[in-house]
């Protein structure tokens, strides 16, 4: 199946919310089911954010008895290495999906384990940004689809140090190509990537298929420094960089075959994050 | 392939510091014998030095994953050496470095460096018992089934590991495990002189400990086994021809006879597994 026939099926799920393992306990946590009744005019679904160590947790199954949409983002495959993507991981996390009636796969596409996987490393590392390493990792996501009979997303890791000589998204477009596969374009982890290159918030994106972009994340961060060394964190904070929204806005007027914006403020207090629903929601209503 | 050589190289970087620098000061020494282009050794070194140390949580993160699996051996060494920087020293370690470059198993490096950490010979069979029912939870998770094995071959069961241990092996790991209970009571006591530890435990090397590692309603449990039947499951780590393993427990003192009703024995609790014992072991 071709990545037009596939995203034709497709509905538009509008604007979500991300969880990750046991997140509502922590902190502020956020209950997405709680939120979405809260405001349903504003979180329409929920990207469940999991592994095969530790499974799916109590909020995540309560979302799929709702049979609100879901996504179902990965957090224990190394979809830069080819040889990452094993049978029981492949069985699991499939089990997993369909427990929470997910639409499509998707996670970061870098490393998220030292060596062979085992749990709990949390790494999140980009690729090297060179064409050998783009195209192994076409493989792996062509790999992936084909096996799950979904839809797979590769997203754009955060990273303070990249290293190689293309652009990430001149990396993830020969990806896409290759893979004939869709995208996870995670605005935030784009506005480090090109301040910590030095380049303008949009560069780079006019010559990006933008037709190839499923989803987004949209999450905020912070100006760091470490030994006279500026970065910026990938905090998840409620405040929004300005250069994020820059390129959110950018993409969601450009990029024709966008299902789904996913606000990633699960650590927060619901007051905190109301503002930037509202706003995504003014950008990507549910009907659109 | 050379690109995922030189990742690998960038993840040593973000855990060792001292690493990093070699490779900035030294770089064809540093990275000799590593599939790596000059080319990829440029944009390596075109990244800002400082930006591999931003991240000052990456190794407590990790060490809190392997600390999961390993709180015993962990415990205890740190009891010993009163210094947490002991255990970030696994990042500077060939261990580390070794599991990380050759894509091995970072659990496996853990145990290795626990091991040698300190004098107490019981951190080492502690890290040597963690271990071996960490790697029966991946054999578990990963191939929960032989495949492939041949009629009249036997093979140990996935999840099944089998080892010969001090004799204060479990008195180590009971008191190691008594004394984080009391400090998850209150975790701040970690900080104070007299916070709960380990009760000292005399290391028993002349009365050996069998221990066999199996799942067991969805888990990993530890067991106690006989001296000749845990040498034997030891023996038959990878599968092995029935007459060949015969041949290999008559060696452990047994006659034929015994060795027979042995391997039939363990193959009944499905320590072994083989796809057609009956017809061969009977």
């Amino acid at each position: 199946m071709t990545f037009a026939q596939r995203i034709a099926a497709l509905p538009r799920l509008g604007v979500g919310i991300s969880c990750e393992f046991s997140g509502s306990e922590r902190g502020a946590g956020i209950d997405a089911v709680a939120l979405n009744q809260a405001w349903p005019e504003l979180v329409h679904f929920l990207e469940v954010g999991a592994d095969t160590a530790r499974g799916l947790d109590e909020m995540m199954l309560r979302w799929g008895q709702t049979g609100l949409p879901a996504t179902y983002h990965f957090l224990d495959l190394n979809l830069a290495e080819l040889g990452d993507l094993d049978q029981p991981w492949l069985e699991q996390t499939l089990a997993q999906a369909r427990a929470v009636g997910a639409l499509w796969l998707c996670g970061d596409a870098g490393y998220w384990h030292l060596g062979a996987r085992e749990r709990g490393h949390e790494l999140l590392l980009p690729p090297i940004l060179c064409k050998e390493s783009a195209a192994e990792m076409a493989q792996a996501v062509a790999q992936l689809q084909t096996q799950a009979g979904m839809l797979v997303l590769p997203e754009n890791p955060p990273a303070v140090a990249y290293i190689g000589p293309l652009h990430l998204l001149e990396f993830f477009a020969q990806v896409c190509e290759q893979a004939d596969c869709g995208m996870l374009l995670d605005c935030a982890h784009l506005a480090v990537y090109q301040k910590m290159c030095g380049h303008q918030a949009l560069a780079g994106l006019a010559d990006f298929p933008l037709e190839r972009i499923v989803e987004i994340h949209v999450a905020g961060g912070a100006h760091r420094e470490h030994q006279g060394f500026g970065w910026v964190e990938d905090s998840h904070s409620p405040q929004v960089l300005p250069e994020t929204w820059q390129i959110t806005e950018r993409v969601i007027d450009g990029a024709p075959n966008l299902k789904a914006v996913v606000f990633e403020a699960e650590h927060n207090a619901p007051a905190e994050i109301h503002g930037g629903f509202e706003r995504l929601n003014q950008l990507f209503p549910e009907e659109g | 392939m050379g690109h995922q050589a030189l990742q690998r190289v960038s993840m040593r970087m973000l855990f060792d510091s001292d690493f990093a620098a070699q490779v900035y000061a030294a770089p064809e020494e540093s990275l000799a014998g590593l599939d790596i282009s000059p080319q990829e050794r440029g944009w390596l070194l075109a990244v800002d030095p400082r930006a591999w140390s931003v991240d000052h949580e990456r190794g407590p993160r990790t060490l809190r994953a392997l600390f999961d699996e390993f709180k015993g051996s962990t415990t205890l060494a740190l009891h010993h050496t009163r210094s947490l920087a002991s255990l970030r020293g696994f990042f500077q370690s060939e261990h580390f470095h070794s599991a990380v470059q050759e894509r091995g198993s970072l659990a496996h490096g853990y145990a290795l460096f626990l091991g040698e950490l300190c004098a107490d010979p019981l951190v080492a069979h502690l890290a040597r018992l963690e271990w071996m029912q960490a790697r029966c939870r991946r054999e578990l998770e990963l191939c929960p089934r032989v495949e492939g094995l041949q009629p009249d071959w036997v093979a140990r069961s996935p999840g099944v590991g089998a080892g010969e241990f001090d004799g204060a092996t479990m008195e180590a790991l009971n008191s190691a495990e008594q004394s984080l209970f009391a400090l998850s009571l209150v975790p701040a006591a970690g900080l104070v002189d007299d916070a709960p530890r380990p009760q000292k435990v005399e290391p028993k090397p002349q009365e050996p400990l069998y221990l066999v590692a199996r799942p067991l309603d969805g888990q990993v449990r530890l067991v106690t086994l006989g001296r000749v039947a845990c040498l034997a499951l030891m023996a038959l780590e990878h599968p092995t021809p029935v007459q060949s393993a015969l041949a290999q427990l008559s060696g452990l003192g047994l006659g034929t006879d015994r060795a027979g009703g042995l391997l039939s024995g363990l193959l009944q609790e499905g320590l072994l597994t083989s796809p057609n014992s009956e017809n061969h072991l009977g």
